[in-house]
């Protein structure tokens, strides 16, 4: 197969993953397509040493995570001060959980509509908390990583993560619940 | 279960999602014309576009040097008398700035090198007292009340 098939092939296989760890990072199609592009240069200009190693796909989700991560600093940072006082009323606070049973509403919703829900409510979210949500759960980082990687506290890290789920309940209980007394 | 839990499994489960329409033929079309982007450094520039800018920044320079002989004479003559009425000024403008930089200096002498210092401190606290208070309120303001 001559290299531009290759590089094809690595492109097809791996244009979804790309794109995803993107989108679940900056939250926003057109930067996640222009993210996923500029990885794939990327790896364009390094194929020599990326062709036929079964490292690719992780060398491109980490550049992947880099390239988000920089566009967030670079174009989000100045508002970074004021969206996280503004969002920790629509974030919801520790205060505010309660723990419930939710075994029958599993038993009733489809498992890929909650899935749906939770990707659109993970969009919602500040970045502050998006994208220590998004390293920790989908990324399967540590919290010690995503502090390094972020440059912040280890503690900040962890309310951030917190706060972050506690918004997806808030965001997603009334509609689940909702759904389930429908189904019922 | 407790609602948390159920939504950290959902999510460690959340599968791909799919790159958008036309992402594959975008980016190997991106992939295949670098230099109509203006990216390629010139050290990747094929051969012959290297010798050809070569010879073209020869030329450049070479042109430059002819015309700049030919020209040079009423050039030199023609920018002298077009700067004769700014170079009064800027001499006019000088002076006025040396005026300015003895007094301030006589003033200094005569007042006391802590007094001067401290003119120059006063505005910066000024300054660093604004933006500490003003952080302070916007912090306060828009917390969000803790609740017992």
């Amino acid at each position: 197969m001559t290299d531009a098939k290759q590089f094809e092939a690595l492109v097809r296989d791996c244009q979804d993953m790309v794109y995803s760890t993107a989108m679940r990072l900056v939250a926003s199609e057109a930067e996640a397509e222009d993210i996923s592009q500029e990885v794939f240069l990327r790896a364009f200009e390094r194929f020599e040493t990326l062709k036929g190693d079964p490292r690719a796909a992780g060398w491109l989700k980490t550049v992947a995570i880099n390239l988000s991560l920089n566009h967030l600093s670079r174009y989000r940072a100045r508002w970074s001060f004021f969206s996280e006082l503004f969002h920790r009323d629509a974030a919801g606070g520790e205060s505010e959980i309660e723990y419930a049973a939710m075994d029958d509403v599993e038993a009733d919703m489809a498992v890929s509509e909650r899935r749906t829900m939770v990707e659109q409510a993970l969009r919602q979210l500040p970045s502050s908390q998006r994208v220590p949500l998004a390293l920790f759960y989908l990324e399967g980082m540590k919290y010690e990583e995503i502090a390094a990687k972020l440059g912040v506290s280890l503690g900040k890290v962890k309310t951030n993560i917190f706060r972050g789920r506690a918004a997806l309940r808030k965001r997603l209980e009334p509609r689940w619940r909702q759904e389930w007394r429908a189904g019922a | 279960m407790k609602w948390e839990t159920e939504i950290g499994r959902i999510l460690r489960s959340l599968p791909d999602l799919p790159a958008p329409a036309g992402f594959l033929e975008r980016t190997l079309a991106a992939v295949e014309r670098p230099a109509a982007q203006g990216i390629q450094p010139w050290a990747k520039w094929p051969a012959g576009w290297r010798i050809a800018f070569v010879l073209l920044a020869l030329a450049g320079v070479a042109g430059a040097a002819i015309g700049w002989k030919t020209v040079e004479p009423g050039l030199l003559a023609s920018a002298g008398h077009w700067l004769a009425p700014w170079k009064s000024r800027a001499a006019s403008g000088w002076n006025v700035l040396t005026g300015l930089g003895s007094a301030a200096a006589a003033a200094a002498r005569q007042l006391g090198t802590g007094f001067m210092l401290a003119c120059l401190a006063a505005p910066v606290a000024a300054c660093a007292v604004c933006a500490g208070f003003g952080t302070i309120f916007v912090r306060f303001a828009m917390a969000r009340p803790r609740r017992n």
